[in-house]
């Protein structure tokens, strides 16, 4: 179980990203965090990894808190979440099986992984996990010579070989056009599904996410304004948190 | 709105101040004019224009060739008088009618008479150069030159030259030597000499490429501003790392450095083959590594390696229990003995390898073809068993100060909720700190009059901490946001005021006028402090030093977060600017001062200065990276190390191999002119030569440094080409 208590982030320019954030998220959940751009989703999911440190509030997971945990420890709960970004996040010049591998460097003993020595097993698991995501031919190749769709599988990949219990995905379609957008969502579905990992991923259309969330939690300028199911958002909660002129776009 | 437009009064006053800014600039450009000494007189000079010309000729005739000659030379007699009898007659060699002989318009005259000169049946070649010589009874003047016509005839018209009182009858000679080259072309000793010059200076160059890339390489993540930055640390456990860093310098500079010696010292004997030693060293070397082994072990155990175990964790809920304690020492235990043998490891391995290259390229040494490969081995070698003992303190330093700080940071934090303690012990350790600091300072500072302005620089920067922190003490602002606007002012104004004060107070206290306005180094008088004497310049600093340290340290406490990284990243880059400003040639002046003329010389001055602008360079590229890998590597759980080795590395090296072939492409062309100031390399040649006046040698050296200045310019921009 992840619990959010009063999560808080004020930029040191003094802008206020987050305002007292809390929920709790039960394990193997499929949560989706909607909201305009610009509304805390990448702040929200960063301050659960601490790649951005939160200013007030606690992440406590598993009954261990995050947010107060040493360098040491932090790197042991990193390796059990992962994240997938809109921006890919790949070594575009490595090649594909060295950008999954990364995702192993938290469990290998870091003197070989300065050769970029992986165990054979470690190989092996990579593989497997391209293979998953339908890309295994594409191993050798160079990542920035993949198509976006690609690349971010090999992101998801990557996070798989943290063998995560927790996936933290932000807007990992919005670089993608809609039919590709689909084909990664329904790869964090299968996680969700056939491996009960939780996943937190935040998207801004609503159509996706009423597509695959098992409940939504909508961000306004930092405040949270809905949580609930996704049939519960009707016409009036969408003005709300989109505000009065949007109109509902549908992704097919 | 008239908002809009400026008033006309305001426009007036803008065109009256853009008038009096070009009248200003005029005025400086006259200034200049007048110091940079621009005349139009002496390029005019017709005795300078005839030495320049003189001069470029040569530079353009560069003797880069040379030839056999063959000569064939004949003299006619000649009658030296300003009184030439009607009838002239004098005697003249025997002439041979197939062979080749000069004739003369006259056979009589003096200084400055004009007579012609033919020759007849002389051996023709294209190339053929000639020479008119005057042949007096006791020296001989070279007149003319001359050039066969494919008949091998010439003619010549020459000026007697001055022969000033002609003494005695014996006749004048007027000799002709014609040559022809026979034999191979080959080239001049000169063309040979720069040769060997130009591969010194390209080696020079690739040397101190070579020494000052790993260098440049590790300082760049250093200098960058995106990797340091995040690096934050609380202050206490960085003040208590700080504490032990001279203690383990010292205690790895003797223990540590003793190991590594024991390694080379295996080798040592070369003639009869120290048995027992080497084998002791072997088992020494198994042990350790078997205890590593073991021990290694044992942590893994205790600390549940296993990647599932989260639950290893001891803090719980935020909770700290006290259970945790006693497991936590002994893992605590365990890892200070797996670093304390691995560090004896890491040294036995550093001696035993200095050792062997030191025995093996002394061995390899006398054979033919492997001597050079064994001097280099054997230098290399010697080179660290020379730094076994700074190796030794380095490694030592940095373990004891992050074992220590590691295992001090979870007591701070038991500090946070007492705010006396907290700020008590920040203090102490504070004020040791800055002692240490001021005191180490100070002794330096004995070296040279102007280092005394170390003490009291050190202490101003102290100061311009110092202020802003009791303004936030009494204003707290936001402890999240940067402070803004008029805030910031304020705090920046407040750190320069506390910076001078402290300045003035200590350049007083410290009587740093000695050494700034009498160029004296400080007072070595001494004081009796706790029965042991210390100097009263460096006791003043000690004490300058525990007030100022108490009093940061007492405002801001062990659990303020400590800028490490910015610490680091403003030091580095403050060392490398400083290093690249100062030009290379400077650097080889002082370079020749301590190792001697050479290319030794210059190889360190450009390495040392290669180091600094590709540290820059390189730190850049650091920084322009895509920021998204960094991100995505650290959200996997690794280190920052591995952060580096797989987000950071892949993106620079392609601008780094660009950089580096930049680098060596400028080093060449530095290294053509280090040797101006003893440097070595080509440029030593050329300064001779030219101090020399020996333009046509000058031009073969200048001719070779344009060949290969151009040639690497073109390689080096296809090979950046290819790369990016
Ligand atoms: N490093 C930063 N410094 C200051 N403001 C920031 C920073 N990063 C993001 N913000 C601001 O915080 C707000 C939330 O940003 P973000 O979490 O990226 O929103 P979203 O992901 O929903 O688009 C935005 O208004 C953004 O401008
Ligand atoms: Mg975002």
């Amino acid at each position: 179980m992840l619990k959010i208590e009063n999560l808080s982030k004020v930029y040191p320019n003094g802008f206020q990203a987050l305002y007292d954030v809390s929920f709790e998220v039960p394990d193997g959940q499929f949560l989706v965090i909607i909201g305009l751009s610009g509304s805390g989703k990448s702040t929200l999911l960063r301050c659960i990894n601490r790649l951005i440190e939160p200013s007030e509030g606690r992440v406590i997971w598993n009954g261990i808190d995050i947010t107060r945990a040493n360098d040491e420890e932090l790197r042991l709960i990193r390796r059990k979440i992962g994240m997938v970004f809109q921006q890919f996040n790949l070594v575009k010049r490595s090649n594909v099986i060295t950008n999954v591998l990364s995702g192993r460097l938290g469990y290998v003993n870091p003197a070989w992984s300065f050769f970029n020595y992986f165990s054979p097993a470690d190989r092996a698991k990579a593989l497997e996990k391209l293979q998953r995501v339908g890309i295994k031919e594409k191993a050798f190749n160079r990542a920035d010579a993949l198509s976006g769709g690609q690349q971010q599988r090999v992101g998801i990949a990557r996070a798989l070989m943290q063998e995560p219990e927790l996936m933290l995905a932000d807007e990992p379609v919005a670089s993608l056009d809609p039919a590709t957008s689909h084909s990664v969502m329904d790869y964090l579905q299968a996680l969700n599904k056939e491996d009960g990992i939780t996943v937190l991923c935040s998207l801004h259309f609503l159509s996706l996410a009423r597509t695959y969330a098992d409940r939504i939690i909508a961000l306004k300028d930092g405040r949270m304004e809905f949580d609930g199911d996704p049939h519960e958002i009707d016409e009036k909660r969408f003005k709300d948190i989109y505000g009065e002129d949007a109109k509902e776009v549908h992704i097919s | 709105m008239f908002g809009d437009r400026p008033p006309s009064s305001m426009a007036a006053a803008r065109s009256l101040l853009i008038v009096a800014a070009v009248l200003v600039g005029i005025f400086i450009y006259a200034w200049a004019f007048d110091i940079t000494d621009i005349s139009l007189e002496k390029p005019q000079d017709p005795e300078r224009r005839s030495q320049l010309s003189r001069a470029l000729r040569e530079l353009f005739s560069p003797n880069i060739f040379e030839q056999d000659t063959d000569s064939e030379m004949v003299s006619v007699n000649f009658m030296a008088t300003n009184n030439c009898p009607e009838d002239v007659d004098i005697e003249q060699p025997a002439r041979d009618e197939n062979g080749p002989y000069i004739v003369l318009s006259e056979e009589c005259g003096f200084s400055d008479d004009v007579l012609v000169i033919e020759g007849f049946n002389f051996e023709f070649h294209p190339r053929n150069s000639g020479i008119i010589r005057w042949r007096l009874p006791n020296n001989t003047i070279p007149i003319t030159r001359f050039e066969l016509d494919s008949d091998g005839h010439f003619r010549q018209e020459i000026t007697i030259p001055r022969l000033g009182r002609v003494s005695g009858d014996d006749p004048h000679q007027i000799e002709a030597e014609s040559f022809i080259p026979t034999g191979g072309i080959r080239f001049t000793n000169t063309s040979k000499t720069v040769f060997e010059k130009m591969v010194e200076t390209i080696f020079l160059a690739l040397m101190a490429t070579t020494l000052a890339l790993p260098i440049a390489f590790a300082l760049s993540f250093l200098a960058a501003h995106n990797l340091m930055r995040q690096l934050t640390m609380p202050l206490g456990p960085v003040l208590v790392g700080f504490i032990f860093f001279p203690i383990g310098w010292w205690v790895g500079a003797t223990l540590l450095a003793m190991v590594g010696q024991f390694g080379a010292d295996s080798w040592e004997t070369t003639d009869d083959w120290d048995t027992v030693q080497a084998l002791l060293s072997i088992l020494f070397g198994a042990g350790v590594v078997g205890a590593f082994a073991g021990l290694r072990m044992l942590r893994n155990m205790v600390e549940g390696m296993d990647p599932q175990d989260l639950k290893s964790l001891t803090r719980k809920d935020g909770q700290n229990n006290s259970s945790d304690i006693i497991p936590a020492i002994f893992k605590a235990s365990l890892r200070i003995a797996s670093g304390i043998v691995a560090l004896v490891f890491v040294m036995l391995v550093v001696g035993i390898i200095g050792g062997l290259a030191v025995w093996l390229g002394s061995e390899v040494q006398g054979l033919l073809f492997f001597n050079d490969l064994g001097n280099m081995v054997a230098t290399l070698g010697e080179l660290v068993e020379l730094i076994i003992k700074i190796i030794g303190g380095l490694l030592g330093a940095f373990y004891l100060a992050s074992m220590t700080s590691t295992l001090s940071a979870p007591l701070f934090k038991l500090t946070r909720d007492a705010t006396i303690v907290e700020h008590t012990l920040g203090a102490i350790l504070s004020a040791t700190v800055t002692g240490m600091i001021l005191y180490g300072l100070a002794e330096f500072s004995h070296q040279a009059a102007l280092l005394i302005l170390l003490v009291p620089l050190a202490a101003a920067f102290i100061g311009s901490q110092i202020s802003p922190m009791i303004y936030k003490l009494i204003f707290p602002g936001d402890k999240y946001v940067k402070a803004q606007g008029a805030r910031k002012w304020t705090l920046i104004a407040l750190s320069l005021v506390g910076a001078i004060i402290i300045f003035v107070i200590v350049f007083v206290a410290m009587n740093a006028a000695r050494g700034v306005v009498d160029g004296r180094r400080p007072l070595t008088e001494e004081v009796d402090v706790l029965s042991a004497g210390i100097k009263v310049y460096s006791y003043r600093a000690l004490l300058i030093g525990l007030g100022l340290g108490a009093i940061m340290g007492g405002l801001s406490g062990v659990n303020s977060s400590f800028p490490f990284g910015l610490v680091v990243y403003n030091t580095t880059r403050t060392i490398l600017n400083t290093m690249r400003s100062i030009e290379p040639l400077i650097m080889g002046i002082v370079f020749v001062i301590w190792v001697g003329i050479g290319p030794f010389a210059g190889m360190l001055a450009l390495a040392l200065h290669s180091i600094a602008s590709l540290g820059k360079l390189y730190s850049e590229q650091v920084e322009n990276i895509d920021q998204g890998p960094i991100e995505a590597v650290l959200a996997t759980g690794a280190n920052r190390l591995q952060m580096i080795v797989y987000a950071v590395v892949p993106q620079i090296v392609p601008p780094y191999i660009a950089f580096t072939m930049y680098r060596w492409d400028i080093n060449v062309r530095m290294s053509t002119i280090i040797g101006f100031v003893g440097g070595g390399g080509i440029g030593f040649l050329l300064s001779q030569q030219i101090n020399q006046l020996r333009y046509q040698e000058a031009g073969v050296a200048v001719l070779a440094i344009a060949i290969v200045v151009t040639v690497l310019d073109y390689t080096s921009a296809y090979i950046r080409e290819k790369m990016i």
